[in-house]
Protein backbone atom coordinates (compact mmCIF):
# COMPACT_ATOMS: atom_id res chain seq x y z
CA UNK A 1 0.00 0.00 0.00
CA UNK A 2 1.05 3.32 -0.46
CA UNK A 3 -0.45 6.48 0.60
CA UNK A 4 0.08 9.99 0.78
CA UNK A 5 -1.46 13.14 2.64
CA UNK A 6 -1.80 16.68 1.20
CA UNK A 7 1.69 16.38 -0.44
CA UNK A 8 3.40 19.17 -2.15
CA UNK A 9 6.39 20.53 -3.92
CA UNK A 10 7.45 23.46 -5.04
CA UNK A 11 10.34 24.77 -7.24
CA UNK A 12 10.86 28.15 -6.23
CA UNK A 13 7.94 30.30 -5.55
CA UNK A 14 6.17 27.94 -8.15
CA UNK A 15 3.77 24.59 -6.99
CA UNK A 16 4.30 21.91 -9.40
CA UNK A 17 1.84 20.18 -7.33
CA UNK A 18 -0.30 20.76 -3.96
CA UNK A 19 -2.51 19.04 -1.56
CA UNK A 20 -2.50 15.48 -3.21
CA UNK A 21 -4.19 13.04 -1.37
CA UNK A 22 -4.58 9.52 -2.16
CA UNK A 23 -4.22 5.75 -1.75
CA UNK A 24 -2.92 2.96 -3.73
CA UNK A 25 -4.15 -0.65 -2.24
CA UNK A 26 -2.75 -3.75 -3.43
CA UNK A 27 -4.16 -4.74 -6.58
CA UNK A 28 -5.10 -1.39 -7.60
CA UNK A 29 -3.70 1.05 -10.44
CA UNK A 30 -3.11 4.54 -9.83
CA UNK A 31 -2.46 6.29 -13.85
CA UNK A 32 -0.81 9.51 -13.20
CA UNK A 33 -1.18 12.12 -16.70
CA UNK A 34 -0.53 15.07 -17.69
CA UNK A 35 1.44 17.42 -20.16
CA UNK A 36 5.17 17.64 -20.18
CA UNK A 37 6.38 19.36 -17.44
CA UNK A 38 3.15 19.22 -15.50
CA UNK A 39 5.14 17.05 -12.34
CA UNK A 40 4.40 13.08 -13.01
CA UNK A 41 8.36 12.01 -13.14
CA UNK A 42 8.74 14.57 -10.05
CA UNK A 43 5.78 13.31 -8.01
CA UNK A 44 7.14 9.72 -8.84
CA UNK A 45 10.33 10.44 -7.47
CA UNK A 46 8.71 12.13 -4.37
CA UNK A 47 7.07 8.85 -3.95
CA UNK A 48 10.45 6.65 -3.83
CA UNK A 49 12.28 9.03 -1.54
CA UNK A 50 14.27 10.09 -4.58
CA UNK A 51 13.46 13.87 -4.21
CA UNK A 52 12.14 15.55 -0.93
CA UNK A 53 8.79 16.67 -0.14
CA UNK A 54 7.97 20.56 0.29
CA UNK A 55 4.74 19.39 2.33
CA UNK A 56 2.58 16.55 3.37
CA UNK A 57 3.24 13.11 4.27
CA UNK A 58 3.94 9.23 2.24
CA UNK A 59 3.59 6.19 3.74
CA UNK A 60 5.16 3.47 2.15
CA UNK A 61 3.89 -0.19 3.23
CA UNK A 62 6.17 -3.45 1.57
CA UNK A 63 9.40 -3.46 -0.43
CA UNK A 64 9.24 -0.54 -3.20
CA UNK A 65 10.44 -1.34 -7.07
CA UNK A 66 10.80 2.16 -9.09
CA UNK A 67 11.87 2.14 -12.79
CA UNK A 68 12.09 5.62 -14.67
CA UNK A 69 12.97 6.41 -17.92
CA UNK A 70 15.18 8.76 -16.98
CA UNK A 71 16.77 6.86 -14.58
CA UNK A 72 20.47 5.82 -15.53
CA UNK A 73 22.57 2.77 -15.33
CA UNK A 74 26.31 2.15 -14.39
CA UNK A 75 27.98 2.44 -17.73
CA UNK A 76 31.13 0.07 -16.77
CA UNK A 77 29.03 -2.80 -15.22
CA UNK A 78 27.16 -5.44 -17.01
CA UNK A 79 23.51 -6.53 -17.24
CA UNK A 80 23.81 -9.71 -14.74
CA UNK A 81 26.70 -7.44 -12.44
CA UNK A 82 23.38 -4.64 -12.05
CA UNK A 83 21.04 -7.24 -11.09
CA UNK A 84 24.24 -8.97 -8.89
CA UNK A 85 24.64 -5.42 -7.12
CA UNK A 86 21.34 -4.99 -6.76
CA UNK A 87 20.17 -8.14 -4.58
CA UNK A 88 23.28 -8.36 -2.40
CA UNK A 89 22.58 -4.59 -1.12
CA UNK A 90 18.87 -5.31 -1.00
CA UNK A 91 19.52 -8.78 0.27
CA UNK A 92 17.28 -10.40 -1.78
CA UNK A 93 18.06 -13.86 -3.53
CA UNK A 94 20.23 -13.94 -6.46
CA UNK A 95 18.20 -14.50 -9.80
CA UNK A 96 19.78 -12.83 -12.24
CA UNK A 97 18.96 -15.75 -15.44
CA UNK A 98 15.34 -15.59 -14.06
CA UNK A 99 15.13 -11.82 -13.97
CA UNK A 100 16.87 -11.27 -17.76
CA UNK A 101 14.40 -14.15 -19.39
CA UNK A 102 11.37 -12.75 -18.44
CA UNK A 103 12.20 -9.24 -19.58
CA UNK A 104 14.01 -10.79 -22.50
CA UNK A 105 17.65 -9.83 -22.26
CA UNK A 106 19.23 -13.36 -21.08
CA UNK A 107 21.08 -13.29 -24.44
CA UNK A 108 22.87 -9.19 -23.14
CA UNK A 109 23.43 -10.72 -19.20
CA UNK A 110 27.34 -10.16 -20.10
CA UNK A 111 27.11 -6.61 -22.04
CA UNK A 112 28.22 -3.67 -20.65
CA UNK A 113 25.12 -0.97 -19.77
CA UNK A 114 26.91 1.52 -22.17
CA UNK A 115 26.43 -0.26 -24.93
CA UNK A 116 22.88 -0.99 -24.45
CA UNK A 117 20.05 0.01 -27.02
CA UNK A 118 17.66 2.60 -25.10
CA UNK A 119 15.29 -0.61 -24.94
CA UNK A 120 16.88 -2.41 -23.74
CA UNK A 121 17.84 -0.54 -20.79
CA UNK A 122 14.23 0.22 -20.22
CA UNK A 123 14.43 -3.74 -19.96
CA UNK A 124 17.31 -3.92 -17.21
CA UNK A 125 15.25 -1.57 -15.16
CA UNK A 126 12.24 -3.23 -15.36
CA UNK A 127 14.35 -6.33 -13.92
CA UNK A 128 15.79 -4.23 -11.64
CA UNK A 129 12.38 -3.14 -10.85
CA UNK A 130 10.94 -6.41 -10.26
CA UNK A 131 13.86 -7.74 -8.37
CA UNK A 132 12.88 -6.00 -5.15
CA UNK A 133 9.86 -8.71 -5.54
CA UNK A 134 7.88 -5.21 -4.86
CA UNK A 135 4.50 -4.81 -3.14
CA UNK A 136 4.39 -1.12 -4.28
CA UNK A 137 5.79 -0.49 -7.79
CA UNK A 138 6.10 2.88 -9.28
CA UNK A 139 6.87 3.15 -13.24
CA UNK A 140 7.64 6.07 -15.01
CA UNK A 141 6.40 6.01 -18.72
CA UNK A 142 7.65 2.56 -18.96
CA UNK A 143 6.84 1.55 -22.36
CA UNK A 144 8.87 3.95 -23.65
CA UNK A 145 12.12 3.26 -25.67
CA UNK A 146 10.45 -0.40 -25.88
CA UNK A 147 9.48 -2.43 -29.23
CA UNK A 148 6.59 -3.99 -30.06
CA UNK A 149 7.83 -7.08 -28.40
CA UNK A 150 8.81 -5.27 -25.08
CA UNK A 151 5.26 -3.39 -24.74
CA UNK A 152 3.95 -6.91 -24.79
CA UNK A 153 6.30 -8.42 -22.26
CA UNK A 154 5.74 -5.44 -20.53
CA UNK A 155 2.00 -5.78 -20.09
CA UNK A 156 2.76 -9.60 -19.80
CA UNK A 157 4.70 -8.50 -16.67
CA UNK A 158 2.48 -6.58 -14.70
CA UNK A 159 -0.70 -8.43 -15.51
CA UNK A 160 1.07 -11.61 -14.32
CA UNK A 161 1.61 -9.35 -11.14
CA UNK A 162 -1.01 -6.92 -10.64
CA UNK A 163 -2.83 -8.64 -7.90
CA UNK A 164 0.04 -8.56 -5.14
CA UNK A 165 0.70 -4.82 -6.26
CA UNK A 166 -0.49 -0.91 -5.35
CA UNK A 167 1.10 -0.25 -9.11
CA UNK A 168 1.60 3.37 -9.66
CA UNK A 169 1.97 4.33 -13.65
CA UNK A 170 3.30 7.76 -15.21
CA UNK A 171 2.44 7.60 -18.66
CA UNK A 172 0.20 9.15 -21.97
CA UNK A 173 0.50 6.13 -23.29
CA UNK A 174 -3.49 4.80 -24.21
CA UNK A 175 -2.50 1.16 -23.72
CA UNK A 176 -0.54 1.77 -20.64
CA UNK A 177 -3.57 3.96 -19.19
CA UNK A 178 -5.73 0.37 -19.82
CA UNK A 179 -4.16 -0.66 -16.51
CA UNK A 180 -6.08 2.26 -14.56
CA UNK A 181 -7.96 1.44 -11.82
CA UNK A 182 -7.80 5.23 -10.85
CA UNK A 183 -6.51 7.96 -12.80
CA UNK A 184 -5.07 11.21 -11.52
CA UNK A 185 -4.18 14.14 -13.84
CA UNK A 186 -1.36 16.84 -13.02
CA UNK A 187 -1.82 20.21 -14.31
CA UNK A 188 0.63 22.47 -15.66
CA UNK B 1 29.49 -6.49 11.71
CA UNK B 2 27.13 -8.50 10.89
CA UNK B 3 27.16 -10.58 7.71
CA UNK B 4 24.26 -8.27 5.92
CA UNK B 5 26.57 -5.19 6.69
CA UNK B 6 29.56 -7.02 5.29
CA UNK B 7 27.93 -7.89 2.33
CA UNK B 8 26.45 -4.73 1.16
CA UNK B 9 30.05 -2.94 1.98
CA UNK B 10 31.57 -5.48 -0.72
CA UNK B 11 28.86 -4.95 -3.08
CA UNK B 12 29.63 -1.63 -3.17
CA UNK B 13 33.22 -1.90 -3.25
CA UNK B 14 33.38 -4.69 -5.59
CA UNK B 15 31.40 -2.15 -8.23
CA UNK B 16 33.74 0.97 -7.41
CA UNK B 17 36.64 -1.42 -8.36
CA UNK B 18 34.65 -3.12 -11.34
CA UNK B 19 33.87 0.76 -12.82
CA UNK B 20 37.76 1.54 -11.83
CA UNK B 21 39.42 -1.68 -13.54
CA UNK B 22 37.05 -0.85 -16.79
CA UNK B 23 37.16 3.03 -16.69
CA UNK B 24 40.88 3.39 -15.27
CA UNK B 25 39.80 6.97 -14.74
CA UNK B 26 40.49 7.98 -10.85
CA UNK B 27 43.08 5.84 -9.95
CA UNK B 28 45.19 6.73 -13.41
CA UNK B 29 44.62 10.51 -12.37
CA UNK B 30 45.60 10.45 -9.53
CA UNK B 31 48.72 8.39 -9.47
CA UNK B 32 49.66 10.54 -12.47
CA UNK B 33 48.62 13.83 -10.60
CA UNK B 34 51.25 13.18 -7.59
CA UNK B 35 54.03 11.61 -9.73
CA UNK B 36 53.92 14.89 -11.58
CA UNK B 37 54.12 17.46 -8.68
CA UNK B 38 56.99 14.29 -7.15
CA UNK B 39 58.90 15.14 -10.84
CA UNK B 40 58.50 19.03 -10.81
CA UNK B 41 59.77 18.95 -7.47
CA UNK B 42 62.55 17.57 -8.15
CA UNK B 43 63.66 19.04 -10.96
CA UNK B 44 63.47 22.05 -9.43
CA UNK B 45 65.73 21.10 -6.60
CA UNK B 46 68.53 19.45 -9.82
CA UNK B 47 71.52 19.14 -8.64
CA UNK B 48 70.99 20.12 -4.88
CA UNK B 49 70.64 18.28 -1.92
CA UNK B 50 66.29 18.20 -0.72
CA UNK B 51 66.49 18.69 3.19
CA UNK B 52 64.35 16.54 5.31
CA UNK B 53 62.15 19.52 6.14
CA UNK B 54 61.52 20.58 2.73
CA UNK B 55 60.98 17.34 1.46
CA UNK B 56 58.16 16.06 4.23
CA UNK B 57 56.38 19.18 2.71
CA UNK B 58 57.21 18.63 -1.00
CA UNK B 59 56.07 14.69 -0.12
CA UNK B 60 52.32 15.72 1.61
CA UNK B 61 51.70 18.61 -1.08
CA UNK B 62 51.89 16.02 -3.61
CA UNK B 63 49.69 13.56 -1.62
CA UNK B 64 47.33 16.15 -1.32
CA UNK B 65 46.75 17.32 -4.36
CA UNK B 66 46.37 13.39 -5.81
CA UNK B 67 43.70 13.57 -3.25
CA UNK B 68 41.83 16.28 -3.51
CA UNK B 69 41.28 16.11 -7.42
CA UNK B 70 40.18 12.72 -7.68
CA UNK B 71 38.97 11.02 -4.51
CA UNK B 72 36.29 13.83 -4.54
CA UNK B 73 34.96 12.51 -7.90
CA UNK B 74 33.71 9.63 -5.85
CA UNK B 75 30.00 10.96 -5.60
CA UNK B 76 29.81 13.78 -8.07
CA UNK B 77 30.42 11.28 -10.87
CA UNK B 78 27.18 9.38 -9.10
CA UNK B 79 25.58 12.20 -9.40
CA UNK B 80 26.70 13.09 -12.56
CA UNK B 81 25.67 10.06 -14.58
CA UNK B 82 22.06 10.42 -12.56
CA UNK B 83 23.39 6.51 -10.58
CA UNK B 84 23.28 8.14 -7.45
CA UNK B 85 19.67 7.15 -7.27
CA UNK B 86 20.34 3.59 -7.65
CA UNK B 87 22.28 3.47 -4.23
CA UNK B 88 19.79 5.19 -2.87
CA UNK B 89 16.86 3.21 -3.72
CA UNK B 90 18.77 0.03 -3.15
CA UNK B 91 21.53 0.14 0.04
CA UNK B 92 21.46 1.95 3.25
CA UNK B 93 23.33 4.77 3.67
CA UNK B 94 26.32 3.14 6.33
CA UNK B 95 27.17 0.36 3.70
CA UNK B 96 27.56 3.26 0.35
CA UNK B 97 29.73 4.96 2.81
CA UNK B 98 31.82 2.61 3.95
CA UNK B 99 31.91 0.67 0.68
CA UNK B 100 33.10 4.04 -1.07
CA UNK B 101 35.50 4.80 1.85
CA UNK B 102 37.27 1.53 1.76
CA UNK B 103 37.75 2.01 -1.91
CA UNK B 104 39.06 5.44 -1.32
CA UNK B 105 41.85 4.26 1.33
CA UNK B 106 43.05 1.44 -0.98
CA UNK B 107 43.02 4.08 -3.79
CA UNK B 108 45.34 6.78 -1.68
CA UNK B 109 47.43 4.25 -0.04
CA UNK B 110 48.57 2.60 -2.98
CA UNK B 111 49.07 6.09 -4.39
CA UNK B 112 50.94 7.45 -1.45
CA UNK B 113 53.68 4.48 -1.70
CA UNK B 114 53.83 4.61 -5.25
CA UNK B 115 54.46 8.21 -4.72
CA UNK B 116 56.76 7.65 -1.50
CA UNK B 117 59.02 5.62 -3.60
CA UNK B 118 59.45 7.77 -6.29
CA UNK B 119 60.19 10.44 -4.05
CA UNK B 120 62.95 9.34 -2.70
CA UNK B 121 64.21 7.65 -5.80
CA UNK B 122 64.50 11.06 -7.48
CA UNK B 123 65.24 12.98 -4.37
CA UNK B 124 67.94 10.35 -3.07
CA UNK B 125 66.80 12.20 0.32
CA UNK B 126 68.17 9.30 3.19
CA UNK B 127 65.48 7.46 5.09
CA UNK B 128 66.18 7.15 8.54
CA UNK B 129 62.87 5.51 9.76
CA UNK B 130 60.60 3.72 7.42
CA UNK B 131 58.55 2.15 9.62
CA UNK B 132 57.06 5.68 10.75
CA UNK B 133 56.88 7.03 7.53
CA UNK B 134 54.47 3.81 6.34
CA UNK B 135 52.63 4.15 9.98
CA UNK B 136 52.07 7.85 9.51
CA UNK B 137 50.99 7.24 5.26
CA UNK B 138 48.80 4.71 6.67
CA UNK B 139 46.65 6.67 9.24
CA UNK B 140 47.04 9.88 6.42
CA UNK B 141 45.47 7.60 3.79
CA UNK B 142 42.63 6.87 6.54
CA UNK B 143 41.93 10.37 7.37
CA UNK B 144 42.18 11.23 3.73
CA UNK B 145 39.74 8.82 2.16
CA UNK B 146 36.65 9.37 5.13
CA UNK B 147 37.40 12.85 4.73
CA UNK B 148 37.28 13.79 0.66
CA UNK B 149 34.74 11.23 0.70
CA UNK B 150 32.25 13.06 3.11
CA UNK B 151 33.24 16.05 0.99
CA UNK B 152 32.91 14.45 -1.89
CA UNK B 153 28.90 13.39 -0.42
CA UNK B 154 28.48 16.68 0.94
CA UNK B 155 29.65 18.74 -2.42
CA UNK B 156 27.84 16.25 -4.81
CA UNK B 157 24.35 17.23 -3.37
CA UNK B 158 24.60 20.86 -5.05
CA UNK B 159 25.22 22.53 -8.25
CA UNK B 160 28.42 24.20 -9.28
CA UNK B 161 30.01 20.78 -8.10
CA UNK B 162 33.50 20.43 -9.25
CA UNK B 163 34.97 24.30 -8.15
CA UNK B 164 34.08 23.80 -4.54
CA UNK B 165 35.28 20.35 -3.92
CA UNK B 166 38.67 22.05 -2.89
CA UNK B 167 37.54 24.33 -1.03
CA UNK B 168 35.40 22.36 1.06
CA UNK B 169 37.78 19.94 1.80
CA UNK B 170 41.16 21.58 2.16
CA UNK B 171 40.18 23.11 5.69
CA UNK B 172 39.54 19.81 6.81
CA UNK B 173 42.66 18.25 6.21
CA UNK B 174 45.06 20.88 7.10
CA UNK B 175 45.86 19.80 10.03
CA UNK B 176 46.01 16.17 8.30
CA UNK B 177 48.72 17.50 6.03
CA UNK B 178 50.45 18.84 8.92
CA UNK B 179 51.00 16.22 11.52
CA UNK B 180 51.62 14.15 8.24
CA UNK B 181 54.88 16.69 7.43
CA UNK B 182 55.88 16.84 11.04
CA UNK B 183 55.62 12.95 10.83
CA UNK B 184 58.16 12.95 7.58
CA UNK B 185 60.37 15.11 8.87
CA UNK B 186 61.33 12.28 11.62
CA UNK B 187 61.08 9.93 9.36
CA UNK B 188 64.15 12.02 7.59
CA UNK B 189 66.11 12.07 10.24
CA UNK B 190 64.87 15.87 10.91
CA UNK B 191 63.95 16.58 14.72
CA UNK B 192 63.58 14.29 17.48
CA UNK B 193 61.66 10.99 17.22
CA UNK B 194 59.61 11.37 19.75
CA UNK B 195 57.54 14.69 18.28
CA UNK B 196 57.80 12.17 15.09
CA UNK B 197 55.75 9.71 16.57
CA UNK B 198 53.47 12.33 18.06
CA UNK B 199 52.35 13.61 14.66
CA UNK B 200 51.90 10.41 13.63
CA UNK B 201 49.53 9.05 16.73
CA UNK B 202 48.21 12.56 15.41
CA UNK B 203 47.89 11.58 12.35
CA UNK B 204 45.78 8.37 13.68
CA UNK B 205 43.35 10.12 15.89
CA UNK B 206 42.57 12.44 13.21
CA UNK B 207 41.39 8.89 10.99
CA UNK B 208 39.66 7.63 14.11
CA UNK B 209 37.51 10.44 14.10
CA UNK B 210 36.97 11.47 10.68
CA UNK B 211 35.76 8.17 10.36
CA UNK B 212 33.82 8.11 13.40
CA UNK B 213 32.07 11.32 12.75
CA UNK B 214 31.84 10.92 8.93
CA UNK B 215 29.46 8.07 8.24
CA UNK B 216 26.98 9.61 10.73
CA UNK B 217 26.73 13.14 9.03
CA UNK B 218 26.82 11.37 5.30
CA UNK B 219 23.99 9.16 6.61
CA UNK B 220 21.80 12.55 7.45
CA UNK B 221 23.16 14.15 3.95
CA UNK B 222 22.37 10.89 1.87
CA UNK B 223 19.00 10.73 2.96
CA UNK B 224 17.70 14.52 2.93
CA UNK B 225 18.42 14.89 -0.55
Amino acid sequence: MIACERLGKRYGDRWLFRHLEFTVQRGECLVILGDNGSGKSTLLKVLAGLAPLTEGTRTVEGPLGFAALDQAVYPQLTVREHLELAADLRGVPQKANELLEEVGLLYAAEQLAKTLSTGMRARLKLALAWQADPEVLLLDEPGAGLDEAGREMLERCLQARRHKLALILATNDPNERRFATHELRLGT
Amino acid sequence: MSSDWGREIRAVLRKELRSEMRGKSAFFTSLLLSLVTVFVLAFAFYGRQVTGEGGSGMLWAALLFASVSTLARSFIQEEEQGTGDLLRLWARPLAVFWGKATFAFAQMLLTALLCSALFLILTGLPLGNPVLLITSLLGGAAGLAATVTFCSALIAQGSNRGSVVGAASLPLLLPLVALGTAAARGAFDVGTGEAAWLACGGIWCYAALTLAVAPHLFAAIWKER
